[in-house]
């Protein structure tokens, strides 16, 4: 908190329409905030977001005359470049999110005529989906999120390590390490559980590991 | 679904639950804060275990990494990891140094006084003792405060007999430690060893050697073990000094850093000096006959038919002997560590030759048995065109 103590000031003095501090703020935040919004959308469709973001900011008066701040939430526990790149996230990851549930969905191709469909295939996909959910269910919460960030959200390694707080060495021992894990109980579960010999384990690995169909790997590891 | 019993699947389902499903959404400040790691432990583990199954947080999580520009890439030996390294070298020095440190005044001071009844049964000459005395009892013989009285009692340093050997038990700590160890720090100089002496020496130093209750415990663990090995029960009251004790006072068991961490570095350097000693070092004279081998520390090997057979010598000291010269097939100079010179001028035994410096000496040529030139591992050159008596500085040839 102490470390924060310039940056809180500064978000004090915004958020109390101070304009010299306000435009202190413009001047040394107004350029990071448009590279976070670079970082996040190649096509700078994100810097209307930066935007929209300063308004909030400077603050619009309410009924009874008194100014509300979007500085008023800043606490001081993290920088202020930080705490702003925070807030910017959250406002692109909301947007996406509300655009993606109005998509509509994608019409599936219908399977080709010609191939013979294989008998034991959605039988394979359940086990193996019910498996895996047991497989990824009894990691920690730790291996999870990493398994999240690399193979859902697909950050890199270095990415994946920044937000685990481990090197990239790290982070990529620590997936191999989950990767055998999974494996390891997916085939305990199907030899034990679902009773399935060796020939048909690796026969349920192959029509799987081909073409997963909609085994969901994001439902796996989020539900 | 039939062939999975319903527990296996309540269970998977329990355990994806687990992360608190009540808990929050990850808000601007937890995020920011986990960002610049300000968190602490428990709420970074909740904040871990909700982002864990939230896919809306590890959305947020992504997007603030990907907003975040990479930190600036420091230098390898900047890293968190390194810097254990400086407290660990710490350590390791003065683990180093503590090895390296003389005994007490005291006890070398009872030592010194159990010893005058083997000294003076003792070979009246130092390459006699040296040709007589086990290597062991060489190598606790020649320490370092022995050397000091024996410089300052005797002009001739070099040449003045020591002490007399010290029983087994009186350099307990000096065994571990290579003979050159001791050797290196024998000043030829008697009035810059006192010297030495008097600015290392502090207040309480100068003040009468302690009590044996009072010495330090690695001292009184090794007076214990002199105590068990001499059969003079009076160590711990120290009798009145003697005169070369009187006139140079006891070593300090405190040295001044600096000092201290240069016989470190000395004692690093000894032991990749007795990595090189384990290839043997041949001097062939001018008849290819008759040759010398460095074979161990303080001995050579002679051989007369061109190094078909091999007989051993002892050359009285135990450095690490690095180079020589042999001018003639009677006549050989060895140099090695801590300022060791021996020569022969009979082809079979050997003198130690005094030498100003304890530096180690990295090459010797000679001409004769009286013209030689040594080479410091410092890179300085001294001569001599007496045999040794005396040494003078010489440009090295450029």
């Amino acid at each position: 908190m102490g470390a924060h103590a310039a940056d809180l000031e500064l978000a004090r003095l915004c958020a109390e329409g101070d304009e010299h501090a306000w435009e202190r703020f413009v001047r040394e935040y107004r350029p990071l905030l448009y590279r976070a919004a670079d970082a996040l959308d190649r096509t700078q469709g994100a810097r209307e977001l930066a935007d929209s973001l300063y308004a909030d900011l400077y603050g619009l008066k309410s009924s009874a005359g008194d100014r509300q701040s979007l500085f008023r939430y800043y606490q001081g526990r993290s920088s202020l470049a930080t705490w702003l790149r925070a807030v910017l996230a959250q406002r692109y990851v909301d947007r996406l999110r509300a655009r993606r549930n109005v998509e509509p969905l994608s019409e599936q191709e219908p399977p080709a005529p010609g191939d013979a469909p294989d008998p034991d295939r959605a039988r394979y996909v359940g086990l193996v989906t019910r498996a895996l959910a047991c497989a990824v269910a009894v990691l920690t919460a730790r291996d999870r999120l990493r398994l999240g960030c690399y193979y859902v959200q697909e950050l890199t390694l270095a990415e994946t390590g920044r937000i685990m707080k481990e090197s990239e060495a790290t982070a990529s021992r620590q997936l191999a390490r989950t990767r055998l894990a999974i494996r390891r109980e997916v085939e305990r579960q199907l030899r034990h559980e679902a009773r399935l010999s060796d020939d048909q384990i690796a026969a349920c690995f192959a029509s799987v590991a081909d073409d997963p169909g909609p085994l969901d790997l994001k439902q796996v590891i989020y539900e | 679904m039939s062939d999975v019993p319903p527990r296996l699947l309540r269970e998977a389902l329990r355990g994806a639950l687990a992360p608190d499903p009540a808990a929050p959404c990850l808000d601007a400040e937890t995020l920011a804060a986990w960002a610049d790691g300000t968190l602490s432990a428990r709420e970074r583990t909740a904040a871990e275990s909700h982002a864990a199954a939230c896919a809306r947080c590890q959305a947020l999580l992504a997007a603030m990494v990907r907003a975040t520009p990479p930190p600036a890439q420091r230098r390898w030996w900047r890293s968190p990891a390194f810097g254990w390294l400086v407290p660990i070298a710490v350590a390791a020095t003065a683990v180093v140094v503590w090895i390296n440190l003389p005994q007490s005044g005291s006890e070398r001071f009872a030592a010194s006084q159990r010893a005058p009844a083997a000294a003076a049964a003792a070979a009246p000459t130092e390459s006699a003792r040296f040709a007589t005395a086990p290597p062991a009892a060489a190598d606790r013989l020649a320490s370092k405060d022995e050397k000091r009285e024996a410089d300052q009692s005797s002009p001739a340093a070099a040449s003045a007999p020591r002490r007399g050997p010290a029983t087994a038990g009186e350099r307990r700590d000096g065994e571990a430690l290579p003979a050159r160890q001791f050797d290196k720090l024998a000043p030829a100089d008697p009035g810059a060893a006192a010297k030495e002496l008097r600015e290392a020496q502090t207040p309480a130093q100068a003040a009468p050697p302690p009590s044996r209750a009072d010495a330090p415990r690695a001292d009184a663990s090794a007076q214990s073990a002199a105590a068990e090995a001499a059969p003079q029960p009076d160590a711990a009251v120290p009798p009145a000094a003697p005169q070369a004790n009187a006139a140079a006072p006891p070593a300090p068991a405190f040295r001044p850093p600096a000092r201290a961490m240069l016989e470190a570095a000395a004692s690093v350097r000894g032991q990749a000096l007795a990595k090189a000693s384990a290839v043997p070092l041949q001097i062939v004279s001018p008849n290819p006959s008759v040759r010398w081998r460095t074979v161990a520390a303080g001995s050579v090997d002679r051989s007369v038919d061109g190094g078909t057979t091999w007989q051993t010598q002892s050359t009285g000291v135990q450095a690490v002997l690095t180079s020589g010269a042999a001018p003639s097939p009677a006549i050989c100079w060895l140099a090695g560590s801590a300022g060791t010179i021996v020569r022969s001028i009979d082809g079979r035994t050997w003198q130690r030759v005094a030498f100003p410096e304890a530096v180690d000496l990295a090459s010797i040529r000679a001409s004769d048995a009286a013209n030689a030139t040594v080479t410091t591992a410092d890179g300085r050159a001294f001569v001599t065109s007496d045999g040794g008596t005396t040494w003078r500085p010489a440009r090295l040839p450029q």
